[in-house]
């Protein structure tokens, strides 16, 4: 039988949010980010009857420890609902499927969201900005500000979202932003990389247009042959085993 | 003239921004155009550390860090970069292809040492098996806490490695190369633009954001030429 | 066009099949057998959010997929098939003949289970399960990204890579 969940206090939710933040400290091949789970969750579990170190304390720090994997910053939904369904005195089985189930979906959505679209995204309005004669400072802010805003604001909503919806909180996955996000992101990536490639190019190598034409022409070709092995040859390995060989071959002929 | 302390600066910003890819924060202090640039920044010359973790940034747009799978560190790879390519002169022929040569090597070594990290963690989770089992809080938070600081020292030895190959082999390299300025910069630029570039269009495809990237290419190659 | 892809994963619909493989193969739509989850709507659920809009997920029983196996060959559209388990996918190999390869992308760490590779752990029984699926005269190998190398299952059996 679930019970009302006791409100999380303005103090314990910077607890696990601060938490959240080392979310992948004990990160291993065994039990993935499972031990990151029950220890951003602890601070929540102080308020299971018994208290700390209580019984439903060590069952269920026992159970959130256990194996879990998704998307670092989506992890907070995980543990936001799983603070709520523990505080509600959840069915267990039910928590079990859900840490079981949530792992595939928060990693789907926080991998498209983040890794492939947010993260290349704020990249290149970083060489945009690099390309456009910015200081290191400036580029350096420009980056970690634009990356660090949607990073957290991700981390903070996931818990908020997780705590008040608890184990059923697949909806808040269906809003536009992680359904359609991913698209909208890469189509910008893809017009301000289209932008910034030029143009940083031109600034690295302090060449003319033509010199730059022709880095751009030989390294799309470059690109045209990495493309063709779809994804299953990596291209800084193949990079720097052609460097190590121009390396060699620029001490060695004269 | 780099010093014992400038060592010890770039030691300590290399662990920290290795240290932030995964255990700590993520926060993308570990991007090699911010490492590389905060490397450079600790000896004075941020705007060679920006070239050359610019340069290194479209390596990285090829990284997808998913969860178990390997994939190269660059939060210690910039600071290495950066410090190779100061050292070996912004004007000298060989500099930034060596520099981004030496980044790529450290980004491998540390995408190897994050499998050792991980599975040294594993060995102190099967040793803390029962205790977690039990719900104690002080295993969990041990093995947690145990984890950030192997992470930090995984950082250390992997930034004392490619800061000791920067060190030791920029100058003897750079002093026996060969060929000219010009060809020696075109190298890493070209491989860097294939490989972001090859990134770019592997993530744009799917979404059919073709035409969005040719667009944007045409403002670019146009501002470029205006500039 | 027929499932590229036949992968045993326990995350099943993540972030290395959407857009890891789902980037290199241009996968169109995923088959997820398991008969759990698709006796429970709020799973069914939950594994949909995680499919992008672009591709389609169809949650499908070890026996109903056996049955619609054809109809997913005749797509137009590449498609990957996933299990969370050996068995079965070792079930799907004995009904489906035309299953020639299987993909160990994901079988994490349980008691009684043995690191192999990352992201392999396996036990006995999943090894004898392995072998049985290879004697039908499949393909079976370790890849969890498609940049990653290629493990063979005798790799896999012998205790994992050198």
């Amino acid at each position: 039988m679930t019970i009302a969940a006791p409100p999380l206090s303005v103090g314990t939710r910077m607890l696990v949010l601060a938490r959240l933040l080392t979310l992948q400290g004990s990160y291993n091949y065994e039990t993935m980010i499972g031990n990151g789970i029950a220890f951003a969750i602890e601070p929540a579990l102080r308020l299971l009857p018994g208290g700390r170190g209580g019984e439903a304390y060590c069952a269920a720090l026992a159970r959130q420890s256990r194996y879990f994997n998704a998307h670092p910053y989506l992890a907070a939904v995980a543990v936001g609902a799983l603070a709520r369904a523990e505080l509600s005195l959840e069915n267990l089985e039910r928590i079990e499927r859900f840490r079981t189930a949530a792992c595939g979906p928060l990693g789907s959505v926080g991998d498209r969201l983040v890794w492939a679209a947010w993260l290349p995204l704020c990249s290149l309005i970083a060489l945009l900005t690099f390309g456009l004669g910015a200081s290191p400072f400036m580029v350096v802010a420009v980056f970690l500000g634009t990356y660090n805003v949607g990073h957290l604001a991700l981390r903070i909503w996931g818990l908020n979202v997780g705590w008040s919806d608890g184990l059923a909180v697949a909806p808040a996955l269906s809003t536009p932003l992680f359904r359609r996000g991913p698209l909208m992101l890469t189509r910008v990536a893809a017009v301000v990389g289209g932008v910034a490639i030029p143009l940083a190019l031109a600034r690295s190598a302090g060449a003319s247009p033509l010199g730059v034409f022709i880095i751009g022409g030989v390294g799309a070709a470059g690109a045209v042959m990495l493309g063709l092995t779809q994804g299953r040859v990596q291209g800084w390995r193949v990079s720097l085993a052609l460097l190590i060989v121009a390396g060699v071959a620029a001490m060695v002929l004269r | 003239m780099i010093g014992p302390a400038d060592f010890i600066a770039l030691l300590v910003i290399a662990s920290l921004c290795s240290l932030d890819t995964v255990s700590v924060g993520q926060t993308m202090v570990s991007r090699p155009i911010v490492s590389a640039t905060l490397g450079a920044a600790a000896l004075g010359r941020a705007e060679d550390g920006l070239v050359v973790g610019a340069v290194m940034e479209l390596f990285a747009l090829e990284t997808l860090p998913f969860g178990a799978s390997r994939y190269p560190e660059w939060g210690a790879a910039g600071v290495v970069a950066a410090t190779t390519y100061v050292i070996g002169g912004r004007g000298s022929p060989g500099s930034l292809a060596f520099a981004v040569l030496i980044g790529l090597a450290v980004a491998g070594l540390g995408s190897i040492s994050m499998v050792w990290h991980r599975r040294r963690v594993a060995v102190l989770a099967g040793v803390l098996r029962e205790e977690l089992a039990i719900g104690s809080a002080a295993a969990v938070t041990r093995l947690h806490v145990t984890g950030i600081a192997l992470d930090l020292w995984r950082g250390v030895l992997v930034a004392s490695a490619g800061l000791i190959l920067a060190f030791a082999f920029t100058m003897p390299v750079l002093s026996r190369w060969n060929i000219a300025f010009g060809q020696s910069l075109t190298w890493p630029l070209i491989l860097a633009t294939a490989v972001g570039a090859a990134a770019l269009v592997r993530c744009a495809r799917p979404m059919g954001a073709i035409g969005y990237l040719g667009g944007g290419l045409a403002v670019g190659i146009v501002a470029m030429v205006a500039r | 066009m027929p499932i590229e892809c036949f992968r045993v994963d326990d995350r099943l619909v993540h972030g290395q099949v959407v857009v890891g493989w789902g980037q290199s193969l241009r996968l169109g739509f995923i088959v997820l057998v398991d008969d759990t989850v698709a006796a429970n709507d709020w799973e069914c659920e939950l594994y949909s959010m995680g499919t992008p809009p672009e591709m389609t997920l169809f949650v499908e029983t070890t026996d109903s997929v056996v049955l619609r196996l054809p109809e997913f060959d005749a797509r137009a559209d590449a498609g990957m098939l996933l299990t969370a388990d050996i068995p079965t996918m070792g079930r799907l190999v004995q009904s489906a003949p035309r299953i020639r390869a299987v993909n160990i992308g994901g079988v994490h760490h349980r008691i009684g289970r043995t690191w192999r590779l990352p992201y392999v752990f396996l036990s006995p029984e999943d090894d004898a399960a392995l072998a049985a699926i290879a004697s039908c005269g499949v393909r079976v190998t370790a890849q969890d990204l498609p940049g990653a190398d290629e493990v063979p299952l005798e790799a896999l059996l012998s205790g994992g890579p050198a």
